[in-house]
């Protein structure tokens, strides 16, 4: 293991908000005129200097991004999956009898912006996937804007779907949670509540919608797991995690969990005012790994970031998994041959977060 | 036998209940249970749910999540709810109900959410929030932000003590109508963000609207969201959303001509082996227009 600067949280300047929550602009753009101050100071931010109990093995090893282009939601999703997961070392036999849990990202979902939600064909896609390969099969999900999940279910085209291939859905704002230790300590959180049928989870499979984020550069597969954790503890919106800083906390989860793979909706995928309200970026992208922090890693270049200068990229590195290009075996596409910058909000942070 | 006899059936049968019918009974599901069954008038099974809630009061007056859970106590608003609607609606009321709502009132009035001062640029502070971050309010969290629900549950149960001239009660009323959206209705509780107007949803409006019904002048201030919730209630309503709806919409004389047949509907859908109680409960108070 190399010698790492210690990583301080104070290091990163990020507008985490704690008084407003994801959202986004119909049209137009930000005019850039916010006092800096007020920017920064919105961020709750931990100080504790922190070291890398976590992950020096995962660290050791190169992990593998396996990228599919040209994806279409009408196209053969399931072999895309099984191609991917197969060329990232998933081993099929594995999953037989075990719990598998599909967490797709329905933050606020609304029919007519399909750019918000993982679309319902590649949930469909992954459960055919690992039921074919004798796993039992849930959804799960904990929206974190509206407490009618029901709601967000119908909006996002997920109740037709999953009623047509009997897939049970759980949701995971009113489920029953447990506590376990935050075991990433970036944040001065001590403890995390997670749904209980999250951490029987055998395997829980990432399956977010590549999209821009205003205030935290962009929303992967390490993001979407803040959409674990229950509304009933942590609010609607999760203003906790808020308070606690927003890249500590998604490296603190994602430290925290049970194993976890993705699988990247990267097909119709969000850009600009990002997560909420940004506008669609059509990209035909289907992206998979076995480890959350190389896939958005990939995926932050994809998108015209660094993603040494996402703060929560930056803060994941040596304790989920590996940042650097060296140590991401490329599988499928090359990154470079499916890039395609996506826009942001002309905000100083953000900015910053390009290379 | 209609929907509303076997959604009130469903609820005697488990006055103290959880977020679906076999889960661990919980204080949110509990309270809608208790006031669906006042309403209902059936009192005997509404009294068993008050004396669960009285047993999981905290010595500071604060309810949790559930009987495991003792924080975050955003909960304990619908309990007082439902403590004073019982003490109100049965006769005779067990005094502990009243002396819950009491110590519950006054831990209420002791809690409040975060504001935030990030600056003196109270100009910039607002473009970037878009609301006055200084309005008190109530979070879900303590320590944590006001939002909307919240403020609007405290807000209706302060009223239902007899609190609606409180300056808190007064400052909540302020915070909702801060918190509406420019073309009407409410979403969890940011209207704008980075100077970009939000969505609302079906049942943060439901909500805020059922806690301002009452309230002065009200109808010129909110009619846009009224007008907003009238536009986008439909038979595609999801139940609890249509819930708050539609109580919302009665108590402003709004009462859709379809109502009853989406009230039909969503009963048919919630009625089911593991449904969910919380939604029975509040399409019971949509029809007898119970929820104050």
């Amino acid at each position: 293991m190399p010698n790492r600067p210690e990583y301080n949280c104070k290091n990163y300047e990020h507008p985490a908000t704690v008084a407003a929550d994801v959202s986004g602009c119909r049209k137009g753009t930000c005019h850039g005129k916010i006092n800096r101050r007020t920017l920064l100071g919105v961020g709750a931010i931990g100080a504790a200097a922190i070291g890398y109990p976590l992950a020096r093995r995962l660290l050791s090893v190169s992990s593998p991004v396996f990228l599919a282009r040209n994806q279409r939601y009408d196209g053969a999703l399931t072999e895309t999956i099984a191609a991917g997961l197969s060329a990232v070392g998933f081993d099929s036999r594995w999953v037989r009898g075990r719990r598998v849990l599909l967490k797709p990202n329905l933050v606020e979902p609304l029919a007519s912006a399909p750019q918000i939600s993982t679309h319902p064909a590649v949930v469909v896609a992954a459960a055919e996937l690992f039921r074919r390969w004798g796993a039992e099969v849930t959804v799960g999900e904990a929206p974190a804007n509206i407490r009618d999940t029901e709601m967000a279910l119908v909006e996002s085209g997920m109740t037709d779907a999953l009623r047509g291939e009997k897939l049970p859905f759980l949701d995971l704002n009113y489920d029953e949670f447990r506590r376990v230790p935050n075991a990433g300590r970036c944040s001065a959180l001590r403890e995390f509540s997670f749904p209980s049928a999250v951490l029987d989870a055998d395997l829980i499979v990432s399956m977010p919608k590549l999209k821009t984020h205003h205030w935290i550069g962009l929303t992967a597969s390490m993001k979407n797991m803040y959409g674990v954790l229950p509304g009933l503890v942590y609010g609607w919106p999760k203003n906790v995690l808020h308070y606690a800083g927003i890249p500590e906390t998604v490296v603190d989860i994602n430290a925290s969990l049970p194993p976890r793979i993705a699988i990247v909706d990267g097909i119709l995928c969000m850009e600009g005012d990002g997560p909420i309200l940004g506008t669609p970026k059509p990209l035909g992208l289907l992206a998979v790994g076995m480890n959350l922090a190389a896939v958005d890693a990939t995926l932050a270049r994809i998108a015209g970031f660094d993603p040494h200068r996402v703060p929560y990229l930056a803060m994941a590195d040596g304790r989920i998994g590996p940042l650097a290009e060296r140590s991401i075996i490329q599988r499928g596409e090359r990154w470079a041959d499916v890039a395609s910058s996506f826009s942001i909000v002309d905000l100083p942070h953000l900015q910053a977060m390009r290379p | 036998m209609t929907w509303l006899d076997d959604a009130v059936q469903c609820l005697q049968a488990i006055p103290v209940c959880g977020y679906r019918r076999k889960a661990q009974p919980a204080v949110e599901p509990t309270s809608l249970a208790a006031l669906a069954l006042l309403a209902a008038e059936r009192g005997d099974q509404a009294a068993s749910a008050l004396d669960w809630l009285s047993d999981r009061q905290a010595a500071n007056g604060s309810l949790g999540i559930n009987a495991d859970t003792p924080r975050p106590c955003w909960p304990t608003g619908w309990a007082l709810l439902a403590w004073n609607n019982g003490v109100k609606t049965l006769a005779p009321a067990n005094p502990r109900w009243s002396d819950a709502a009491h110590r519950a009132t006054d831990w209420m009035l002791s809690v409040s959410g975060q504001p935030v001062h990030t600056s003196s640029d109270m100009e910039g502070q607002r473009r970037i929030f878009g609301h006055d971050t200084t309005l008190q309010g109530w979070p879900w969290v303590e320590g944590t932000h006001s939002w909307v629900e919240p403020t609007a549950i405290n807000l209706l149960a302060l009223r239902s003590a007899g609190k609606a001239a409180h300056p808190r009660c007064r400052e909540a009323v302020r915070l909702l109508l801060d918190r509406q959206l420019p073309d009407g209705g409410w979403n969890f509780g940011n209207t704008t963000v980075l100077d970009h107007v939000l969505r609302p949803n079906t049942q943060s409006t439901g909500v805020a609207l059922a806690a301002l019904a009452d309230q002065p002048d009200i109808e010129r201030k909110a009619q846009r969201s009224i007008d907003w919730l009238a536009r986008n209630v439909s038979a595609r309503t999801t139940p609890a959303s249509l819930g708050y709806a539609l109580i919302a919409l009665g108590r402003f004389g709004h009462w859709p001509s379809k109502a009853d047949q989406w009230l039909r509907s969503a009963g048919e859908h919630v009625l089911v082996p593991d449904g969910s109680p919380c939604c029975a409960a509040l399409l019971i108070l949509a029809a007898k227009r119970g929820l104050r």
